[in-house]
């Protein structure tokens, strides 16, 4: 049985580029998304990375799943 | 006792398992016994009579047995998350003809208004868009990023695919790659003064987190200087010189 994400990967990405669009940060296409089910079942975290084919200008998200919440949020411009 | 024709499925099977625990064998009526005393407790002594039956039944059943009765629901949990999945390499791209050395471009703009960024080859674009001093401070940093991509040699392509997995998988590796390349550029540019500057650089943005650090290990390394042994570590809070 596989791991309940109540967050789709699309709109763990939409809440990402988001957050960077309110930031001002620059977001670089394409984007990464990581899956991080909890040790202890029933969710996990979303890790969002922006220019995933690149170094510099990475945005970095993290979500929880299911409450939507944002964990962690940052940015390095070069 | 009501009558057992006028008992539901329910109670009938309460007053069968009720019934049973005399006969049951002593390991297991300790661990009954644990539970009802505890659930039951009304004040201290009875808390602490639960603790013996629960000791008792510890030593009699081990704590394996134990965890997997009292842990039943957790295990179902972890067994809920599935199969482990094993990540794929990172898309790098092919690598350009060999020989070719790494290009350093300066558009005017960069997508989405990037300062500067370097690729899996280590080729290199700096955003004209910015002050002439930041220029300077992004080219020193993409210098370095370029200096550790594979630029030649065989397996190019799997080399550059490792680099780009350990940096998006270890919070260790990803803060040492760009402190170093951002003190290196403050270095440069402004000379020591902005030292620290290029040390919080991963973490003053929040791109990486102490805690994840810490999940990693919080020291960085050693420096000997004079006979002395520095532990360079980074900790949250206020600076204190």
């Amino acid at each position: 049985m596989a791991a309940i994400k109540n967050i789709s990967e699309q709109k763990a990405v939409e809440s990402a580029k988001k957050i960077a669009l309110e930031n001002n940060w620059a977001w670089v296409e394409p984007s990464e998304s990581l899956w991080h089910p909890a040790w202890r079942g029933g969710g996990g975290k979303w890790e969002i990375l922006s220019n995933a084919l690149k170094l510099g200008a990475k945005v970095r998200v993290v979500i929880e799943s299911p409450s939507g919440e944002i964990l962690e949020k940052g940015y390095i411009s070069r | 006792m009501p009558d057992v024709r006028t008992m539901s499925a329910e109670q009938k099977i309460g007053e069968a398992m009720r019934r049973s625990i005399p006969l049951l064998p002593v390991e297991a009526r300790e661990l009954y016994d644990f539970a009802k005393t505890a659930i039951n407790a009304q004040n201290e002594a009875d808390l602490d009579r639960a603790a013996r039956h629960f000791a008792a039944a510890v030593s009699i059943l081990g704590i394996t047995v134990i965890s997997a009765i009292l842990l039943r629901r957790s295990a179902n949990s972890v067994a809920a998350r599935g199969r482990p999945q094993i990540r794929r390499m990172p898309n790098v791209g092919t690598p350009p003809p060999v020989g070719v050395p790494p290009r350093i471009t300066r558009p005017f703009r960069l997508p989405s208004g990037a300062l500067g960024e370097t690729d899996a080859w280590g080729n290199i674009a700096v955003s004209r868009n910015q002050s002439l001093t930041e220029q300077r401070l992004t080219l020193y940093h993409e210098w370095v990023h370029s200096i550790l991509s594979p630029r030649f040699g065989p397996l190019r392509q799997l080399r550059a695919q490792l680099r780009f997995s350990a940096y998006q998988r270890s919070a260790l590796l990803q803060y040492l790659e760009e402190a170093m390349a951002e003190s290196y550029a403050q270095l440069r540019v402004h000379g020591m003064q902005n030292i620290l500057v290029g040390i919080r650089f991963p973490v003053a943005g929040g791109y990486i987190t102490i805690s994840q650090m810490t999940s990693e290990g919080v020291a960085l390394g050693n420096i000997i200087l004079g006979g002395a042994r520095f532990t360079v570590y980074l900790q949250t809070g206020v600076w204190q010189p």
